[in-house]
């Protein structure tokens, strides 16, 4: 390091001991000393080569070694055969900021410049001994600042959470701290030297190579660059584990190096699959109340429904019946009967599309979202709806929106709460002992974005008591409600992101129930 | 008697089922009518029309219970024969005391319908032909005379002539002949028809 270092200075200089002995010098010093080569001049004491008249050289070797900065000496040396006047400038070294000298651990860099001739252009001289000095000087604190941060580095390496390993640009390992020790569970001087890829599972392994390759070739980048990558990492023990990575390329000396910085991120991993396990118990739990909510609501439709079915199956049966008697009386013709036979499949397909509904209604399923127009997803419910209300001899009266609404939504649940708000409603109607009383149910676009569906009965309302509560689970007016339709109600119009809530009439009895749902994009603007 | 002429009357809101109905009832030879709710029914016809009525109970505007009601109120002797998607205990017991001669679910077989049916048109025949036969008695019994009536209440007594001439303070040959006019006039052969008659005439 001292020779690469003296060798770019035309002037001589001599690496010596404290004591005065040559440990090295550069071509200039060698000259200056006679011509010989290093391995005559190490290890010989500078006395050996110059006299000095003067008998100054040692006390001032002493003195340079001493010193931190140059100190300028003009010395009149015999090199060789003749005396020559030398100005020199020496300053004492240690060698913990060079990890190349073995010994000396501490010395003294002279230079040397010769002067042929006797006259001295001291300006001169002392303009080069301050571009010298100042050189020095930079090399020196250089010197100790890539020491320090040498040092500094290894530390901040070794302390460092994450595992960090250095490869060249073939995939060979230069280092591996003590938390990629940690990680991949070997010790650095197992890996260093070997290729990255062992640190990697199938099929990863046997592709690294390729990708190095291909960067170093174009330039494209998989992982390098990127913020943290998760990759699966392999320990010594074969077990592999997921982890962060992330690269850095550094090139110097005209060659890349790539630092990987390695975390492993399995229990994070683990914390985010309970995570998840947890929010599908939720979201699976919630499903559930929802569906149980719905057989209640069926349950409590049940005789509606029950009747609406009866009432084709009377007919089916009835029509059946009377074309045997009049066929085995002959009193009827092939006409009437083939009329009769198309009454009997509409009949039989009436009561299979209330059955129909009933089991998509009732089915248990997972949250699905459709495109439907919410006009005829509110018509399609009256079927159920209005089977309940002929049982109390109500009338649901519908008006729907002249142009289509619509909105993305699981359909079920949609007419789950629209169910539930005409039940509600007929309940209340029923309280208010109302006989013939009206339904009415509407769907209008509320806004640019909204879509809205109102339900509005005549029954007893809500007072403002039950108001607050009214969204609340297991809050009921009924004698024999859950209290849950409502608040799941609500949930579930939260969740397609609108909102459900209700209106007092001022002029007439019963509150107007109503929900609203986000548009679909393009819907068509009315 | 001349041969009652009986219509099946048929109100319910759905239209299959009274359509089916109206065929089932074709196919047997009874006539029918049918309507779609109980109003037109009242509005349109006579409560006293011979015949009998099936009648659903679940309606939009008037229910079969309350048209029941009305025509209890009316003082309508038509048989009810209530049918019903949806019914329950409660129901029929209520439906009972509305007078209805059955209840009746659906889907039902339609054999018993027609069996229940011709029972409402024959309970009808019955009641008819008691009204006339009464009303007849009645007639009769308005052609006595105020001793002749004293005379038949003495004798549905069991009072014998003699004793009826002491209360009547009259002779008992005259009670005689005025027990010969009533018998002739109330077209009695005997004592025991007599007092037959008069039974079923006073609603006993």
């Amino acid at each position: 390091m001292f020779l690469a270092f003296a060798e770019c200075f035309s002037e001589a200089m001599l690496l010596l001991t404290r004591q005065g002995t040559v440990v090295a010098a550069n071509r200039a010093g060698r000259e200056l000393l006679g011509g010989i080569d290093t391995a005559s001049i190490s290890n010989h004491p500078l006395r050996d080569f110059v006299s000095d008249p003067d008998d100054k050289l040692t006390s001032y070797l002493a003195a340079c070694a001493e010193s931190d900065s140059p100190l300028t000496g003009v010395l009149k040396l015999r090199l060789a055969d003749s005396i020559k006047q030398v100005i020199c400038q020496g300053r004492g070294v240690s060698s913990s900021a060079n990890r190349q000298l073995s010994t000396p651990v501490h010395g003294i860099i002279l230079r040397c410049l010769p002067q042929t001739d006797h006259t001295i252009d001291s300006q001169a001289i002392n303009a080069s001994l301050l571009q010298l000095t100042a050189e020095m000087e930079r090399r020196r604190l250089a010197e100790h600042r890539l020491t320090m941060t040498e040092a500094h580095a290894q530390a901040v390496l070794d302390t460092a959470v994450d595992g960090i390993v250095t490869i060249d640009s073939t995939g060979i390992i230069e280092s591996f701290n003590n938390a990629a020790e940690r990680l991949f569970e070997y010790r650095a001087d197992e890996v260093i030297g070997k290729n990255i890829s062992m640190l990697m599972p199938p099929p990863y392994c046997y592709e690294h190579d390729d990708y190095l390759q291909r960067y170093l070739s174009t330039g494209k980048k998989k992982i390098i660059g990127t913020a943290g990558r998760e990759v699966t990492g392999l320990r010594k023990n074969g077990e592999t584990f997921p982890m962060e990575l992330a690269v850095s390329d550094l090139a110097f000396d005209g060659a890349h190096h790539f630092t990987g910085i390695v975390r492993d991120i399995s229990r994070r991993k683990q914390a985010e699959q309970r995570l998840q396990q947890r929010e599908l118990e939720a979201r699976q739990n919630r499903e559930r109340l929802v569906h149980v909510a719905r057989l209640s609501t069926m349950g409590e439709m049940a005789a509606g429904i029950a009747h609406e079915i009866n009432q084709p199956l009377t007919a089916i049966a009835t029509y059946a019946s009377a074309s045997q008697r009049l066929l085995n009386s002959g009193l009827s013709d092939q006409d009437e009967l083939l009329t009769t036979l198309d009454k009997i499949s509409r009949q039989a397909r009436r009561a299979g599309d209330v059955i129909q509904r009933l089991r998509s209604f009732v089915k248990k399923q997972d949250s699905q979202r459709e495109v439907w127009d919410l006009n005829k997803l509110v018509a399609d419910t009256m079927v159920l709806a209005e089977a309940d209300a002929r049982l109390h001899s109500f009338v649901i009266e519908m008006t729907l929106s002249q142009q289509p609404l619509q909105v993305s939504v699981d359909p079920i649940q949609i007419q789950q709460v629209l169910l539930n708000l005409i039940r509600n409603g007929m309940d209340a109607m029923l309280e208010a002992e109302q006989t013939d009383g009206c339904l009415r149910v509407g769907t209008r676009q509320a806004d640019h974005d909204f879509a809205l569906v109102s339900v509005r009965d005549q029954g007893v309302g809500i007072s403002t008591e039950q108001s607050d509560k009214l969204f609340s689970p297991f809050f009921t007016t009924k004698s024999n409600g859950i209290g849950l339709g409502l608040s799941i109600s609500r949930s579930i119009i939260n969740a397609h992101g609108g909102r459900l809530n209700f209106e007092r009439h001022t002029e007439e009895k019963g509150v107007t129930m109503y929900f609203t749902l986000p548009l679909e994009v393009g819907n068509v603007d009315g | 008697m001349a041969e009652l002429k009986q219509t099946v009357f048929i109100i319910d809101d759905d239209e299959a089922v009274r359509d089916s109905l109206r065929m089932l009832l074709r196919s047997v030879g009874l006539p029918v009518t049918c309507f779609e709710s109980a109003q037109t029914f009242l509005d349109e016809i006579n409560l006293n029309t011979p015949g009998c009525l099936v009648l659903d109970i679940r309606m939009p505007g008037l229910s079969g219970m309350e048209l029941a009601q009305r025509m209890r109120d009316q003082d309508s002797l038509m048989p009810i024969i209530f049918i019903t998607g949806h019914g329950d205990v409660p129901m029929a017991v209520e439906a009972m005391k509305m007078g209805a001669l059955d209840f009746l679910q659906k889907p039902f077989r339609d054999q018993d319908l027609l069996d229940r049916i011709q029972q409402a048109l024959q309970y009808d025949a019955d009641r008819r032909e008691q009204l006339t036969e009464r009303e007849m008695i009645r007639q009769r019994m308005n052609t006595l005379t105020p001793r002749e009536r004293q005379v038949l209440d003495m004798i549905l007594e069991g009072k014998a002539n003699k004793v009826i001439a002491i209360d009547l303070d009259l002779s008992q040959r005259t009670v005689e002949i005025h027990r010969a006019r009533v018998m002739e006039k109330m077209q009695a052969r005997s004592l025991a028809t007599l007092v037959q008659m008069v039974m079923r005439a006073r609603g006993k």
